[in-house]
């Protein structure tokens, strides 16, 4: 950058200094030109005054005019840079031309020789010939000519022609004053040489100056800014740019400091975001853990029952849960539910509604008014519910001699019955209203009459709701069809494990989206 | 808008029309309750049209649970229009034909 902006910089001045001495060349050489063409002319003009003529043929006699003239003519060639005053007559068609009384200047060059009266010579060149015609047709008062073939040619010089009229207007002849130009060429060169040399150092001066100038005001910055800019790229977002120009450059900078700044922040921001989300992941997973912890895994729990369930919670932390537990010798309850939404305000609610459950189902002074614990329950649940959350559950307690199932279903999926030796039907279910959505509700209670070798299969909408990569449901429909082909030998938790592998196989390629909660019961008391 | 639900509301006096279509899931229906809130004031009947919603999930209904309780809280009335059958079992079975009103 530097490099080519002092180069073009440079070839810039160069250029610059050339035309410029060409062109005062030009003009210095038209003036000077000028300034001899005057002076010859008015040498011609003097030398004309001491002519007589309306007498002009005297003087090419040998006669005491002619000795005045040549006297007077002397002296102006000698202190003139006149070397050559004579008088012509052109003829024949100005193609020839006659010497009158001439005369040279003792200094002048010695191929000049004074022309005897008479000497008769062809016209030296065309440019001539016009002049004399031009001066005897009176179309011109005086006239140039010019010999003069450039620089470093000796023996320039200039003609100046008038012509010389008697009173009647005739012109009789032309006075010729040839004017050296031997020194025009030495001022010429000299006139170049001093030109171009001043130009040349003023133009340095310029362009170190503008030099100077151009590495404050621009190419300094630039490479401070490029550097800079640099430097915070490679990841200094301490990095200042200082750039005091007071120009677009320092705006860049300032624009770049602002950016930075901007970025800094940003990603000061996004560490801490980052770290928010992680603790907040954390926290949740700790969440679902607690949850999961509240789940009973003891499944011997009584040798009446074959029992077995499996919670698997989606991504999020949910609010499916699933409980079984013994309040006296004969009384196992269970309990399947689903809470709205997700999270932790689900699985907040969750809690509360397990632990709630538990309280007073085991307050109970007969465990078979499970309808009580369940009205009590949901009561607690709808006191302070700002959320407006809800969980949908079906709550039973078994009598492990008698085998009598009494359930209260809060709005939950009905579970599935397979009698010993049929099929899955829905168990017959009361519509309840769920837990925690209206206060004072009254829950109807249902009962039935196990018998040994009879199967309940309790399920939340995770399973029925399971979709596979296409968003097609599972469905009830799928899912007792699925339970009616398997071995109805199959233990609980091999009933779950081949729903499990079902499922799995349906939502291949397909985010699990809710909780899967299942809970199988085989009743094998009554014999 | 959120992905998979659109609702178009419609006042005429001090009744509201709610048009939805799609899913009312867990992930759109945390939005239909951020329309409906700001819409309720002064409402004294509130009309889901469900012609276009093929499924609700209990987030869906926990939206409309609340919206009853609103509507009761300032005396007004909630019914929903055209709840296709899959729709309406699911709502039954949560024992919400008991709270509310789905006009056939």
């Amino acid at each position: 950058m530097r490099r080519k902006i002092l180069t073009g910089g440079m070839l810039f001045t160069l250029i610059l200094a050339i035309i410029l001495s060409y062109n005062s060349y030009q003009r210095f050489t038209a003036i000077i030109m000028q300034a001899h063409e005057e002076d010859a002319l008015r040498t011609a003009k003097i030398a004309l005054t001491f002519l007589d003529a309306d007498n002009f043929f005297i003087c090419n006699q040998n006669t005491l005019a002619r000795q005045k003239i040549l006297y007077e003519w002397q002296k102006i060639v000698d202190t003139q840079d006149a070397t050559f005053i004579y008088v012509i007559e052109p003829y024949n068609d100005y193609n020839n031309i006659r010497f009158g009384v001439n005369v040279k200047s003792t200094a002048s060059n010695p191929d000049y020789v004074v022309r005897p009266i008479g000497y008769a010579m062809a016209t030296s060149n065309d440019e001539y010939k016009k002049a004399y015609k031009n001066l005897y047709d009176g179309s011109k008062e005086y006239a140039f000519v010019m010999r003069d073939n450039g620089i470093s040619l000796v023996g320039d010089h200039i003609t100046a022609m008038v012509p010389i009229k008697n009173s009647k207007g005739v012109v009789e002849g032309i006075l010729c004053v040839q004017w050296q130009l031997d020194e025009l060429d030495e001022e010429k060169i000299l006139f170049l040489k001093h030109r171009t040399r001043t130009l040349l150092i003023y133009l340095a001066v310029i362009l170190l100056i503008g030099g100077k100038y151009l590495n404050a005001k621009l190419l300094n910055p630039l490479t401070a800014l490029t550097q800079g800019v640099k430097e915070i790229s490679d990841g200094n977002l301490n990095k200042k740019l200082e750039i005091k120009t007071g120009d677009e450059l320092q705006t860049l900078a300032e624009n770049f400091n602002t950016m930075t700044d901007e970025l800094k922040r940003q990603m000061a921001n996004l560490t801490k975001v980052t770290a928010e989300r992680e603790r907040i992941a954390t926290e949740l997973d700790v969440a679902t853990r607690i949850q999961m912890s509240m789940l009973p895994k003891n499944f011997s729990v009584d040798k009446r029952v074959d029992l077995f369930a499996t919670m698997t919670p989606a991504k999020e932390v949910g609010g499916d849960l699933y409980d079984f537990y013994k309040t006296d010798d004969n009384h196992l309850f269970v309990t399947i539910a689903d809470v709205s939404g997700k999270g932790v305000p689900a699985a907040l609610f969750m809690v509360a509604a397990i632990t709630n459950l538990r309280n007073y189902t085991s307050a109970l002074k007969n465990p078979d008014e499970l309808k009580l614990a369940i009205e009590n329950t949901n009561d607690r649940l709808c006191a302070n519910n700002d959320g407006g959350l809800f969980v949908t559950a079906f709550s039973g307690v078994l009598d492990l001699t008698t085998g009598i199932f009494r359930y209260v279903n809060a709005g939950h999926n009905p579970p599935l019955i397979r009698r010993r030796g049929q099929n899955f039907e829905e168990l017959p279910m009361e519509l309840n209203f769920v837990l925690g959505g209206w206060e004072d509700w009254q829950y109807v209670q249902q009962e039935i009459q196990l018998q040994t070798g009879d199967t309940i299969f309790f399920y939340t909408d995770g399973v029925t709701e399971a979709v596979d990569s296409t968003g097609k449901l599972y469905s009830l429909e799928r899912l007792q069809k699925f339970l009616n082909e398997l071995d109805k030998n199959l233990s609980a938790e091999e009933i779950l494990s081949e729903v499990r592998k079902s499922l799995e196989n349906f939502s291949v390629n397909a985010e699990q989206s809710d909780d899967i909660t299942m809970l199988a019961i085989k009743f094998e008391g009554r014999h | 808008m959120a992905e998979g639900l659109q609702i178009k509301k419609e006042t005429v006096g001090e009744s509201l029309t709610v048009y939805l279509s799609g899913d009312l899931n867990v992930k759109t229906s945390p939005y239909l309750e951020e329309e409906l809130i700001k819409s309720l004031e002064g409402v004294k009947e509130l009309i889901f049209d469900f012609a276009d919603v093929e499924y609700i999930s209990s987030a869906g209904l926990r939206v409309l649970l609340a919206m009853e309780k609103t509507m009761r809280r300032q005396s007004g009335k909630m019914k929903l229009l055209h709840v296709n059958p899959a729709v309406k079992e699911i709502i039954k079975l949560a024992g919400f034909l008991q709270v509310m009103h789905i006009e056939d």
